[in-house]
């Protein structure tokens, strides 16, 4: 930026020149007028000239008078004159276009007057024309330079010294103190994201440990030395083997279910009812984690007279696994809402937690026998991946549906539409 | 810069996206425009065509009775740009020939006061004008005609009466110079063309000198300012020329050459505004086809508006845009359609002239056509100015619309806009959905947009129909039965009403001679193929004593005749003034007049009375006759004055009156009857015949010029109106692809949906059929009212367009049809799944 | 071919491409897909992912660049076009995510739409049955532009389910609604289809609304990336167990 270059004024030169060509025409138009009054001058000279000669030849002793007649401007024999010539039609309303000599001088004067208006109307416009053509350039300047701080190169200014010659130096000045100041900041925001990737890396590999660990107590019991050391290894081993217990208990509820159990019979029940009995199943867990459960009917006028037609007990259970789920993934403290909200078809239950939330890639899992999430907090509780599963079947099988979205701060909300 | 190109490029884009529907808007603009140029072009060539045809008389007006003095003065006068005298000197005496002979001087003429070929006369294809007092130059025909042959130096004798009046003169020419050939056809008698032959002023003075002629003064002239003026100034300006040289009785004589100054002179306002109103109808229902065609893509547009607008385009811009857009159509559109509008009639024009040609018969007209060949000025750029303008201005307000109707809802309606049909929030509808029902459904959803295409259908039909009727009602028949009333062959008496010279020639001295006897209608009725032979009324010479003009102007012989209860009717529709009762007139011998401008001219009044003296043969029969009705007669042949039947059977007339023999033929026999009629006639000199097929060749012949052009015109019309309704309805058809698509998609079958827009089509063809058969005979009858009123092409019945009609419905049929099938082909093709998610 | 008994729709190396040379896109390329008798399949994928080019050409909106589809056991692409009508209103029903409903036609009348192109009797019980399922009793003589999303799209579907067809496909069928009504829409999809005893294919890129259905086909760049079974009912949930984590 430290080329000096002076912007040419652009609009201080057209003015002058359509001043210029303005006055050149209004001289031209005037010399047309001169021009058009000589001829006239000349043409009246011929017609005295042409009268005088006419009569002297037939009257020679007339010379006196004619050459009077031309002098006298006074017009004192115009009545006369007029009243003769008046048989011969030459009155007042005549029209000069009738007249073959002014016709054509008429015309004449015509067509230049509109040649002359052309080539001014021209000539005015290319003046206009070439001053908004800068001003357009300047604004095509500017609009190129802001696209590309837009898509971040902030480097056009100090690239190209010669930059909008039309503009003044301390308005580069400003533009050049811009981009600086756009680099830093982009600068400072790709080093925010670098800070953030190796965060996230780091906590992972955190994650990691703990697992590793498990896999390392088992071979360290395998290879233990001292009772102590081995009662301590089998203890842990215990553990997993409880875990293990639950997992067959639940299997044979699942078979036992699989089986016989889901005979439903539908019958007008009130979803408060269904709700409180659902709710009053988790009710002692939730007091333990201390998580406080709510229903939220505001959205629904006649809340407490909805009546459907619904197999009540099972009806209940399927919501009371889908809560027991919520207050099971949920820290302690936290809460759960049932908020109610009822569609022209279905009665729309969204079940939300603040729970550990469910990846998006297991929505089409968890509904199924015996899954469980991956999520270290799900592997570490105890479950069968048995719940959930059962809920959709009693749903679904009363035309309802339930469905997993993702909360909107944290958790998940468990979405069930049961027909109206 | 950037954001104009942007405005520029988005609209170049949108126009190759919807790329039929561009297509269409284009075909549409480019129709409207050629309809226009075409239809001005030929307005314009028309007029010039006429313009040209009334230069052989090229005088604007006549002036009688003239002072020598009145004459110079008129010839120094400053307004006088041209004054020639034309003398008719004799009649040609010549068997039946219609001739005279005639002088003709040229004062004066400023018109060509820089020109070295000086006035235009006849130009003389050899030799020179009538110097000396013997010579004469003429066609050559007419010399074939009286028997000489035609060659420079020739001699040849001719007999005339000078003035018409007097002794028959008989003098040998020599011909001094002979006219371009003109062929004449061998059919047409000589009494039916006025022939004409000049003569020298010698030979006139030296009658004059004589005391045998008494040259009535009168010049042809011109006066300046027929390129400025319009025909009411022209008018006042001749009549003030008139008044300055102080001449006397100028209502009678000063004669204005209205047709030539009609033709030359700018409109007078009545013309004006009516030529105004007609453009402005043309105008109006072209606007409304782009219009319609912009109607009916309008969803389209103000969806894609809510789009642009949602993304932050301002008003400016997307008005910028579409204004681009038809600017850009336009700019390929109209001058396309300027440039064919002007050479398809340029092209076309001199065809009519040569199917003019070749259908007329005599060489006058057959000359007219030849040097109109080539000769017509076509290009008037103030109607290709005013085409342009007003195309591109419908353009614009076609364009207006969408952006109008996005801009009252919000971007996001706009998006999802559907058509606004009416505020109707329900519908009755059907319990069961046909494929007629499905139609129905379509049309009644927009009633709007259907009522803007049956409209736009039907205008160029009410169009096409209203020429038609007035096309329709000029014919040649009615031309033809102006001299032969009835039958198919005349035989008309040819008399004089008050020759003194020759008293043997008078009405009164040949019903002595009685040539339509009894026996020579027994003679006629005889020849094989006559099956009838009817007498026309008879009329009878009258004089009167008493000062009146309308007899002075003939000689004081006025024939008279009569009329019949049975024509009562017909007069009382044409009654101009008092009033007809039959019984009445018959008791009170009161007398009706036929002729209005005559009635007009001459000073009479009803209530008038005459004291006439009736000539029955020898005898003379007093009768005291008023005046008590004025009535517009059809036929040129009645005379002015007629009584009632009864009245005329009170006469008592010894002597057989009949003028006029109408004979009925079979038609087979035609060709052989007239034969036997031509030998008939030429036997006795008084006799004329008028026989149809040569009535109908001159009535066709004078139609010919005017109504093959206004045939152009028609067919134009019809062509590109035909067009324009396809145009029209593929839009229609084109816009909704994507509802047609869907309906395809849940299980319209293609036959089905050829059904469905058939439907359609049937509609829109009754309602266009209703609109032009109403609409259209009501303009077309009220044109026919207005081209009556002027004389246009002398038509006076009515008759209707049933052929055109006939042919509208079926070519109307016939291309809706078409279009359905070919629509439906094409669609095939195309992907259904494009369809559907087409928003084109 | 050999037709399984429950098999009712089924393509064998189906392909669609557009363009040529460095242009060419392979919509779908080289699909072999068979859907039982009262399924519920989702087709999930990314737009541009090919699924709607495989929806079209399953309902036979759409022509193979090649590859064989068999409804029914019968080729598709063999078919004549007026033949191709009366399949398409006969065995399937098309539910779009623009609705697509005859604008100039109300509600009933846009049910009845492909009964009466069909030329059958109408089962106005059937009809009413429906009309009520979908909750439309009350706005049968409305005209479509004057109801919501929602209504507009319980009319398709009624209209897609009116004339019995043995296959609903629908196109992103919850697009233009929001979250709530999308669920009931499908809810009532689900239901109707179950109801009426209809193979329901819905293409949506909605991974959550994909839950409701028996069986989520994912799709990329015209190929099948997964077939797997979402539905607890599925036969084959045994085979989950194997990745079950214990």
């Amino acid at each position: 930026m430290t080329k000096h270059l002076q912007a040419p004024n652009y609009t201080k030169k057209t003015y002058p020149l359509i001043l210029t060509v303005s006055i050149f025409f209004i001289l031209l138009i005037s010399f047309l007028g001169i021009s058009l009054l000589n001829a006239q001058y000349t043409r009246e000279l011929q017609n005295l000239s042409n009268i005088a000669g006419t009569v002297l030849a037939e009257y020679p002793d007339a010379e006196k008078a004619i050459l009077s007649a031309a002098q006298d401007t006074s017009g004192s024999h115009l009545d006369e004159g007029f009243a003769i010539l008046e048989k011969y039609g030459y009155r007042d309303n005549l029209l000069m276009t009738d007249n073959p000599y002014y016709r054509s001088l008429l015309g004449k004067f015509f067509s230049f007057l509109i040649l002359v208006s052309f080539l001014y109307v021209v000539l005015i416009t290319l003046c206009f024309f070439s001053l908004s053509r800068n001003q357009r350039a300047q604004v095509a300047q500017l609009h190129a330079l802001f696209d590309r701080y837009l898509s971040e190169d902030y480097s056009y200014l100090t690239d190209q010294t010669d930059f909008l010659p039309t503009f003044n130096d301390s308005f580069k000045d400003t533009l050049a103190k811009l981009e600086n100041k756009l680099m830093m900041k982009t600068q400072e925001l790709a080093q925010e994201r670098d800070r953030t990737k190796t965060l996230v890396t780091d906590i992972s590999h955190q994650l990691k440990t703990p697992v590793s660990a498990l896999k390392s107590c088992f071979s360290m019991c395998l290879e233990a030395d001292t009772e102590t050391e081995r009662d301590d290894f089998l203890s842990r081993c215990a553990l997993q083997m409880k875990r293990l217990e639950s997992l067959v208990t639940a299997l044979v509820n699942i078979s036992r279910l699989e089986t016989s159990l889901i005979t439903l019979q539908p019958e007008e029940s009130l979803l408060s009812d269904i709700l409180m009995n659902a709710v009053n199943t988790i009710y002692e867990k939730a007091l333990q984690k201390n998580i406080t459960i709510e229903v939220d009917d505001s959205d629904v006028e006649d809340a407490a007279s909805l009546s459907l037609l619904l197999d009540k007990k099972w009806t209940a259970e399927a919501i009371a696994n889908i809560l027991d789920n919520a207050v099971k993934y949920s820290p302690a403290g936290s809460m759960v809402t049932l908020h109610l909200h009822k569609l022209y078809s279905y009665v729309r239950i969204e079940i939300e937690d603040e729970g550990i939330g469910i990846s998006k890639t297991e929505y089409n899992q968890i509904f199924k026998r015996f899954y469980r999430g991956s999520h270290p907090i799900v592997k570490q509780s105890e479950g069968s991946g048995v719940g959930l599963y059962l809920s959709r079947r009693i749903i679904e099988e009363q035309s309802g549906t339930v469905m997993v979205k993702p909360a909107v701060k944290q958790g998940s909300v468990f979405v069930v539409q049961l027909p109206l | 810069m950037r954001k104009s190109n942007t405005v520029f490029h988005l609209a170049l884009q949108r126009l190759r996206y919807h790329r039929s529907r561009t297509l269409l808007t284009g075909i549409a603009i480019l129709l409207t425009t050629m309809l226009l140029m075409a239809i001005g072009t030929v307005a314009v060539a028309m007029l010039d065509m006429n313009r040209q045809m009334a230069f052989d008389s090229d005088y604007h007006a006549i002036f009688k009775n003239l002072t020598p003095d009145q004459s110079t003065v008129l010839s120094h006068h400053i307004q006088v740009e041209a004054l020639s005298t034309t003398e008719k000197f004799a009649d040609i005496q010549n068997g039946k020939m219609n001739g005279a002979l005639i002088y003709q001087e040229s004062v004066r003429d400023n018109r060509y006061a820089d020109r070295e070929e000086g006035p235009m006369a006849p130009q003389l294809e050899s030799g020179h004008y009538p110097e000396a007092e013997d010579e004469i130059c003429s066609s050559p025909t007419f010399f074939r005609r009286i028997g000489t042959e035609p060659a420079v130096g020739g001699k040849v004798t001719l007999s005339f009466r000078v003035d018409g009046k007097g002794e028959i003169q008989t003098k040998e020419f020599t011909i001094s110079g002979l006219f371009p050939d003109m062929e004449i056809d061998e059919g047409i008698d000589d009494s039916r063309i006025m022939w004409s032959a000049h003569v020298s002023k010698a030979l006139l003075t030296g009658y004059k000198e004589k005391g045998l002629y008494q040259p009535e003064l009168s010049v042809y002239l011109r006066v300046y300012g027929e390129e400025d003026l319009t025909y009411d100034e022209m008018e006042d300006r001749i009549n003030a020329v008139a008044a300055d040289i102080g001449l006397a009785q100028p209502e009678e004589n000063v004669i204005l050459n209205k047709q030539y100054i009609f033709f030359v002179t700018d409109p007078d306002t009545e013309t004006m505004m009516i030529a105004g109103v007609i453009c402005l109808i043309v105008i109006l229902f072209s606007a409304l086809v782009i219009y319609s065609i912009y109607y009916v893509g309008v969803i389209t547009d103000v969806q894609e508006i809510g789009k642009l607008r949602a993304l932050g385009a301002s008003g400016r811009q997307i008005a910028g845009m579409l204004y681009c857009q038809g600017a850009i159509v336009s700019a390929f559109a109209i001058p396309t359609g300027l440039l064919i509008g002007f050479l398809l009639t340029w092209f076309l024009f001199p065809l009519v002239l040569y199917a003019y040609r070749a259908s007329t018969l005599t060489s006058i007209a057959r000359d007219a056509a030849d040097a109109l060949f080539g000769q017509i000025h076509m290009f008037s750029l103030p109607v290709l100015l005013t085409v342009a303008a007003a195309v591109a201005v419908t353009v614009c307000l076609s364009l207006l619309k969408p952006i109008r109707m996005a801009r009252r809802i919000s971007p996001v309606e706009a998006i999802r806009y559907q058509e606004n049909s009416t505020d109707k929030k329900t519908r009755k509808g059907h319990r069961q959905v046909k494929v007629f029902t499905l139609t129905f459904a379509n049309l009644t959803r927009n009633k709007r947009r259907t009522a803007v295409t049956i409209l736009t259908m039907g205008l160029s039909c009410v169009l096409f129909i209203c020429v038609s009727s007035v096309l329709s009602s000029v014919s040649a028949e009615d031309m033809a039965r102006r001299n032969i009333e009835k039958g198919d062959f005349r035989i008309s008496l040819k008399y004089n009403n008050h020759d003194a010279e020759y008293p043997e020639n008078n009405l009164d001295s040949l019903v002595q001679k009685n040539y339509f006897n009894d026996t020579f209608l027994a003679q006629l009725t005889s020849i094989e193929g006559v099956e009838f032979v009817e007498r026309r009324y008879g009329r009878i010479l009258s004089s009167t004593e008493i000062e009146s003009a309308l007899y002075d102007a003939c000689e004081n012989r006025l024939s008279l005749s009569y009329f019949t209860r049975d024509d009562v009717p017909e007069l009382n529709a044409n009654l101009k003034q008092g009033s007809i009762d039959y019984d009445r007139m018959t008791a009170n011998r009161e007398l009706l007049f036929t002729h209005e401008y005559t009635f007009n001219q001459y000073g009479l009044s009803i209530g008038d009375v005459f004291p006439l003296t009736l000539y029955d043969g020898d005898r003379k029969i007093p009768f005291t006759a008023s005046l008590t009705a004025l009535s517009e007669s059809e036929s040129i042949d009645l005379p002015f004055l007629i009584m009632t039947e009864d009245t005329w059977n009170e006469l008592g007339l010894s002597y057989d009156p009949t003028t006029d023999i109408y004979l009925y033929v079979k038609e087979a026999q035609y060709d052989s009857v007239k034969e036997a009629l031509t030998e008939i006639v030429a036997k006795n000199e008084y006799f004329t015949l008028y026989s149809m097929d040569v009535e109908m060749r001159f009535g066709r012949a004078q139609v010919g010029l005017t109504i093959y052009p206004v045939y152009l015109l028609l067919a134009l019309i019809a062509v590109i109106g035909f067009i324009n309704l396809i145009n029209t309805m593929i839009t229609s058809i084109v816009t909704r692809k994507k509802e047609l698509g869907i309906l395809q998609a849940i299980g319209l079958s293609d036959r089905q949906l050829v059904r469905m827009l058939s439907g359609e089509g049937l509609v829109f063809t009754a309602g266009t059929l209703l609109i032009s058969l109403t609409l259209g005979n009501l303009c077309g009858y009220l044109f026919f009212l207005w081209a009556k009123e002027y004389q246009f092409m002398s038509i006076s019945r009515y008759h209707y367009p049933l052929w055109e009609s006939v042919g509208l419905v079926l070519v109307l049929l016939g291309g809706q049809f078409l279009i359905t099938r070919l629509i439906s082909k094409k669609m095939e093709k195309e992907n259904l799944i494009d369809r559907i998610r087409d928003n084109a | 071919m050999k037709k399984q008994s429950d098999i009712i729709l089924e393509t064998q190396d189906l392909c669609k491409y557009y363009g040529a040379g460095d242009n060419l896109v392979k919509a779908v390329d080289h699909i072999d897909l068979q859907i039982r008798q009262g399924e519920f399949v989702s087709i999930v994928g990314k737009s541009g992912s090919g699924k709607s080019t495989l929806l079209h050409m399953l309902g036979a909106l759409d022509n193979p660049t090649s590859g064989k589809v068999f409804l029914d056991g019968e080729n598709i692409a063999s078919l004549k076009t007026d033949n191709l009508s009366k399949i398409r209103r006969r065995k399937i029903g098309f539910i779009f995510q623009a609705y697509n409903l005859i604008p100039s036609l109300n509600v009933w009348e846009n049910i009845v739409l492909p009964l009466g192109l069909d030329g059958k009797p109408l089962d106005e019980a059937f009809i009413e049955d429906i009309v009520e399922t979908l909750g439309l009793t009350e706005k049968k003589r409305s005209l479509p532009n004057t109801l919501s999303g929602g209504q507009q799209q319980r009319c398709a579907i009624a209209r897609a389910i009116a004339a019995k067809p043995s296959i609903i496909l629908a196109d992103e069928p919850t697009g233009n609604l929001d979250t709530k009504t999308g669920d009931e829409v499908m809810a009532l999809l689900k239901a109707s289809a179950k109801k009426y005893g209809q193979t329901l294919v819905v293409i949506t890129h909605n991974e959550e609304i994909a839950q409701m259905a028996d069986r989520t086909i994912m799709l990329a760049d015209g190929q099948i990336l997964s077939d797997g079974k979402s539905s607890p009912t599925s036969n084959e949930a045994e085979e989950v167990d194997d990745h079950a984590e214990i």
